[in-house]
C-alpha cells in the first residue's frame, strides 16, 4: 500500500505531501488545474521508473519544473508497505545549463530505516558496502541486481512497476493484441494485452470478471479472443438474454466509451483478486458513465480494498465524491498558475449544509 | 451496476452527510451485494427525509413490488416522538417494506462512543449483519456500551 508520496518542483507540486496511510481507498478532488492529473504523472514516474525506463529523458522535459524553473531540484519521494516491511524510495534530478537532459542529482531506496542503496550523481553506494558508478542520466533502481535471496529492490520494483495508473481513452481502448501484457498503459490502449495476459497467466480469476460484467452489464455473456492476422488475436465481446436463444458477438472495439470503462474495471477487480492486490489510480473513473452506474461502479472499485488492493480516484462527479468520507477526501488548492498546489483533507476543511452545494460554491476548493 | 428495479433492493435515504458516509461503509463491506444496494444522496435533515419518502418513494415503492427503503435519520434523543412521526407517515400497505434506522442521538455522538470513522462504523454494522447485531447496533441499548 502506498503511505505518502512527496513532490517537489514538479509541475504545479511545488512541495507537497500526500498521505495516503490507513487509507485503502483515497479520493482526489480540486478546480481544473488544481494538481489531480499531476499527482497521477508522479505516481506515474515510479511506475515508468520501475517497469524499466532506463534514461531519464524518457520521463522528465523542462517544462516538468513548476514555473520551468530548471535551477531547483525536482524531487520525489515515496513510502510503500510491502509485507509489513516500510520502504522509502526517493530521486531528484536537476537541469544543468548545456544539459540535453536532466540529471539524477540523489537517489535512495531504505527499508524499515535501513539503507539499500545510495546515490550521489553517478555514484552508487550499496549497504554491502560495495560502490560503483552509474551514467547521471540513468536509474540505478531498475539496474541494482541484488544477490539472491536479497528480494528487497524486486519487491519494489515489482509493486511499483504493476500500479494501475489510468485515465482510459476509451477510443483508443483496443481488443487487438499481439502479446500479452502486465502493463496497462494509462490510456489503457492495451486493454486488450492485458485482459489477454491476466486471463492466460491466472484463469481462475475469469469467473470474477464474468461475475462482475454480468452485473453491470445484464445481457453479457462471454468473451473470446480470435486469431487476427499473422500473430494478433482479438478480444470479441458477446452479448446474449439469458432466456434467448439468439445472441450478438462483436469487436470489443465496437463497445460504448462506458462499456469498455466497465470492462476496464472488471479487469482491475479481477486482477485484485489474482496474485498481489491491486494499487490503482484512476484519473476520473466516473467519466463516460450514466448517472445510475457511477456510485455503485466506485463501490466495486473501493471494494478491492477489502482484498488488501488500494483505490485512487481523481474526480469532479458529485456522485463520486459523495461515495467517499470526509476521512478520506484530499483536496488539492491552488490560487493561481503562479502559486503551488496545497493539499488539505476534507475532514478539516469546515463547510456549509450539502458538500455538493458547497463545493458548487467553491466554499471547499476555492 | 444500477440497482435492477425489478428484484428485490433496498434504497438507503440519508439524512445527512454523517449518516451518508456510514451507508457508504455498510456498502462498502465484502458481504453487500452492491447490485442490490444504493444509498441515495443525502436528504436536509429528517424532515428532508420524510418529505423526499412522501413526494417521490411512496409512488416508487407502490411502483416496484420489490423495492425496500431504508430511512437513515438521526433520533436525537427523542426515540418515541420520532418513531412515531415515521410510523404514521408510512401507508399501511407499505410498512413491511420501509424501515426507519438511526443513531440513537446522532453519528457525530455515536463516532465519538465508538472512536471510529463513520465510514469503520457502517463497515462494523454490516458486519454485525451475519455475526452478532448486539455489538454495534445495540451498543447503547443492550448495556454493552463500547
Amino acid at each position: 500500500m502506498i503511505e505518502r508520496l512527496y513532490v517537489q518542483n514538479f509541475r504545479c507540486l511545488e512541495s507537497v505531501t500526500l498521505h495516503f496511510a490507513g487509507k485503502s481507498s483515497v479520493l482526489i478532488i480540486g478546480k481544473n488545474g488544481a494538481g489531480k492529473s499531476t499527482t497521477r504523472k508522479a505516481l506515474a514516474v515510479f511506475q515508468r521508473i520501475c517497469r524499466g525506463s532506463s534514461r531519464v529523458d524518457k520521463l522528465i522535459c523542462p517544462a516538468d519544473f513548476t514555473l520551468h524553473n530548471t535551477e531547483r531540484p525536482m524531487r520525489f519521494e515515496i513510502e510503500v508497505t510491502l509485507s509489513g516491511k516500510r520502504y522509502i524510495y526517493a530521486i531528484s534530478f536537476d537541469w544543468p545549463a548545456h544539459f540535453s537532459e536532466a540529471r539524477i542529482l540523489d537517489e535512495s531506496l531504505s527499508v524499515d530505516g535501513q539503507s539499500v542503496f545510495t546515490r550521489q550523481q553517478a555514484q552508487i553506494q550499496l549497504a554491502a558496502g560495495s560502490s560503483f558508478r552509474l551514467d547521471w542520466h540513468v536509474f540505478a533502481l531498475p539496474v541494482i541486481d541484488e544477490k539472491p535471496p536479497g528480494r528487497t529492490i524486486r519487491d519494489l520494483t515489482s509493486f511499483l512497476g504493476s500500479l494501475v495508473i489510468t485515465a482510459p481513452v476509451p477510443g483508443n481502448m483496443t481488443g487487438f493484441s499481439e502479446q500479452p501484457s502486465s502493463e496497462l498503459e494509462e490510456d489503457a490502449s492495451n486493454f486488450g494485452s492485458c485482459l489477454r495476459g491476466l486471463l492466460e497467466t491466472e484463469f481462475a480469476v475469469y469467473a470474477k470478471f464474468d461475475e462482475y460484467l454480468k452485473s453491470v452489464i445484464p445481457d453479457f455473456s462471454s468473451i473470446k479472443n480470435v486469431d487476427r492476422g499473422k500473430d494478433g488475436k482479438q478480444l470479441m465481446v458477446t452479448f446474449k438474454k439469458p432466456d434467448a436463444q439468439e445472441s450478438l458477438t462483436v469487436e470489443f472495439d465496437a463497445l460504448s466509451d462506458g462499456e469498455k470503462c466497465f470492462f476496464l474495471g472488471g479487469y482491475i477487480i479481477a486482477s485484485n483478486a489474482a496474485g498481489l492486490p491491486v494499487v490503482c489510480m484512476w484519473d476520473e473513473p466516473d467519466n463516460h458513465l450514466s448517472l445510475s452506474e457511477v456510485g455503485q461502479f466506485i463501490m466495486g472499485l473501493r471494494k478491492v480494498a477489502n482484498r488488501g488492493g488500494q483505490f485512487i480516484a481523481a474526480s469532479h462527479n458529485p456522485e463520486t465524491v459523495r461515495k467517499f468520507s470526509d476521512e478520506n477526501t484530499i483536496v488539492l488548492t491552488r490560487k493561481s498558475h503562479l502559486e503551488p498546489t496545497l493539499p488539505k483533507e476534507l475532514k478539516d476543511i469546515n463547510y456549509h449544509g450539502d458538500l455538493i452545494d458547497a463545493l458548487i460554491r467553491d466554499e471547499v476548493i476555492g | 451496476m444500477s440497482v435492477n428495479r425489478y428484484q428485490p433492493h433496498v434504497l438507503i435515504i440519508p439524512e445527512d452527510r454523517a449518516d451518508e458516509q456510514i451507508a457508504n461503509g455498510f456498502t462498502k463491506h465484502d458481504q453487500v451485494t452492491l447490485k442490490q444496494v444504493q444509498v441515495m444522496p443525502y436528504a436536509d435533515g429528517w424532515p428532508g427525509v420524510l418529505n423526499k419518502f412522501m413526494t417521490q418513494y411512496i409512488s416508487y415503492l407502490r411502483n416496484y413490488k420489490n423495492a425496500y427503503i431504508v430511512l437513515l435519520i438521526d433520533f436525537d434523543a427523542k426515540y418515541e416522538s420520532q418513531r412515531h412521526r415515521f410510523d404514521t407517515a408510512v401507508p399501511d400497505d407499505l410498512k413491511d417494506r420501509v424501515f426507519v434506522v438511526g443513531a440513537k442521538e446522532d453519528p457525530e455522538r455515536l463516532r465519538q462512543v465508538m472512536g471510529k470513522g463513520f465510514e469503520e462504523i457502517g463497515s462494523d454494522l454490516a458486519d454485525d449483519c451475519y455475526k452478532d447485531p448486539r455489538i454495534n447496533y445495540c451498543h447503547d441499548c443492550c448495556g454493552t456500551a463500547t
